[in-house]
């Protein structure tokens, strides 16, 4: 609404109480003062009653018309904002001290850091051959200009080693893509995760995980890019809970991003890895931006076709009432799930997104008993428009609004597993990571390997006799 | 015991500095004008959407009163035109959950 007012148009905001900080936010990002308010307390995210509606309506009006009405103060003519400062050297003292004064200004994650010095972000440096000062983004939601000296700050605090770089560099530019939508999902209630998939032989040069516990502990590069990510999002992207981010639970991947490598080797014949879908070469390395909140497990248990539609159950329950379709679903299928559809006639990833998108959905009257907002849904472009014309109760209404709201991706280990995991807020992003990549990048490889190689773990090894 | 001194650069990233900017001047009365009432299309803001804009047309009968609904994401969505034509003297805006 500020740029409403920047047209010369008086307006006034009508928020819950929750909210105001966000306004607040939003006005000083955009050097204004705060918008005229009409206050309500918060009542949950449901369609009101009539008579509701109304009284809300009634408490409201004062402050709707004097807030149009009331001339401005001087305050609110011609705002006086003091410069910002920005100093390179923000605390100087010992690691106990720096991590203090960081988890007291609210720059980390909760969890210890590494000291950002100069030498620790110069090493990070050597990963990309693109200068320090050069802008990759402007990072919702407040849209701090990110360069890649600041990612290589975060990465630092984060653990990362050099050659993480381009992969942190593709990622900043993915999410903060306007069609991945970091604005609305990190502000959200809803509280989503982004969720990073790498494809491309870079994966396994990094050592990303793409098999067994894909999105547990254990993996450097799994752990500390999301790590890193997540930092870049508080720290160039502005948020803060309760500030503006007004997650109601989060979500446990908020601390590492949740990044994972698609697992390529077990990808059924016509299965396209993603790197593919976006638009890209086989042997493209590249990192796709997806969303995630909350996440149901599956296991092959029996027909393929009861398998898939275990599956399709388990999506079915995630939806939130009040945004039917809160899209794009991500299928996480593990390799022996793959091939066990993959038997059964499912040859191309789009086919299993188009049985999700036949069968995954509940009757029209489950949608109306739940105060579900269709035409919110549809003009949003979550359900397709037919539904806003349905009327016998027993009609099936999809889940999403289009089969490639489904999203496949195959990773995990020889397991029977899959897991339905909930996004939402974003279109996927698929971006490029070896236009960062830097003219040494053998050299890199090779001081990896000798610094951090790991040999294969060998079945009969047990980490006691290691 | 830790003695070493080290220097901790800064991760935060600022936006790019802005020119300050007032709110527009109000108008006098709401009597005759053309006021857009327009809803995010979140739950709370339609729910409330026609009864505000009632509750202006109780108020000042001779208002012409317009609904207007923007849709979400408001990074990636257009929809400003109403705004930029001179239609509006004065906008009721609904983020509400």
């Amino acid at each position: 609404m500020n740029a409403i007012e920047k047209l010369g148009i008086p307006t006034v905001l009508m928020t819950a109480d929750r909210f105001v900080n966000t306004a607040k936010v939003d006005a000083r990002i955009q050097k204004m003062p705060l918008p005229r308010l009409a206050i309500f307390p918060y009542t949950g995210e449901v369609i009101l009653p009539p008579a509701e509606g109304r009284k809300l309506s009634e408490g409201m009006i004062d402050a709707i018309e004097a807030g149009l009405t009331r001339p401005l103060t001087p305050e609110e003519s011609s705002p006086a904002f003091s410069a910002q400062k920005s100093e390179r050297v923000i605390f100087e003292g010992t690691e106990d001290g720096i991590n203090n004064f960081f988890y007291k200004t609210r720059l980390t994650d909760g969890l210890p850091i590494v000291c950002p010095s100069e030498e620790k972000v110069a090493w990070m440096l050597t990963g990309t051959d693109l200068p320090k000062d050069t802008v990759v983004a402007e990072m919702p939601p407040t849209f701090g200009v990110t360069t890649v000296e600041k990612i290589a700050i975060n990465a630092a605090m984060a653990g990362c080693r050099p050659e993480y770089m381009p992969v942190l560099i593709a990622a900043a530019e993915a999410i903060a893509d306007k069609a991945y939508n970091l604005y609305t999902s990190q502000q959200s209630t809803s509280g989503l995760s982004p969720f990073l998939v790498i494809n491309g032989p870079i994966a396994k040069e990094l050592d990303i995980n793409a098999k067994y516990q894909v999105l547990g502990p254990g993996w450097q590069a799994n752990a500390t890019i999301g790590r890193a990510i997540r930092l870049i999002i508080n720290n160039c992207g502005g948020v803060w809970p309760g500030m503006n981010d007004m997650a109601t639970m989060g979500t446990p991947a908020r601390y590492t991003s949740m990044v994972i490598a698609e697992n390529e080797e077990a990808l059924p014949p016509g299965w396209e890895p993603l790197s593919v879908q976006g638009g890209h070469g086989r042997d493209a390395n590249t990192v796709t931006a997806l969303t995630m909140m909350s996440i149901a497990c599956a296991s092959v248990c029996g027909t393929p076709e009861q398998n898939i539609a275990y599956l399709s159950e388990l999506m079915a329950p995630m939806y939130i009432p009040g945004v039917w379709g809160f899209a794009p679903y991500i299928a996480l299928i593990g390799p022996a799930f793959a091939q066990n559809l993959y038997g059964a006639g499912f040859t191309s990833k789009e086919s299993v997104s188009d049985w999700l998108f036949k069968h995954t959905g509940r009757p029209l009257r489950v949608l109306q008993e739940r105060c579900i907002n269709i035409k919110h849904a549809v003009d949003m472009g979550r359900l397709p428009a037919w539904v806003l014309s349905a009327t016998d109760p027993d009609t099936f209404v999809p889940f999403v609004a289009r089969p490639q709201d489904f999203i496949v991706v195959v990773a995990g280990g020889e397991g029977s597993h899959a897991y339905s995991i909930q996004g939402g807020h974003a279109k996927r992003v698929t971006g490029l990571i070896d236009k960062y990549r830097p003219a040494n990048w053998e050299k890199l490889m090779g001081k990896r390997r000798e610094e951090v190689g790991r040999a294969p773990i060998a079945p009969t090894t047990t980490k006691g006799c290691i | 015991m830790q003695t070493q001194s080290l220097k901790a650069l800064n991760p935060v990233a600022r936006p790019k500095e802005k020119q300050a900017q007032g709110l527009s001047p109000r108008i006098d009365s709401l009597d005759g004008k053309v006021i857009y009432v327009v809803s995010n299309t979140k739950n709370t803001a339609e729910s409330v959407q026609q009864h505000v804009a009632n509750l202006v047309k109780e108020r000042h009968p001779d208002t012409d009163v317009r609904l207007f609904r923007r849709r979400l994401g408001t990074m990636i969505n257009p929809g400003f035109e109403e705004f930029t034509t001179g239609k509006a003297d004065a906008v009721i805006y609904g983020t509400a959950d």
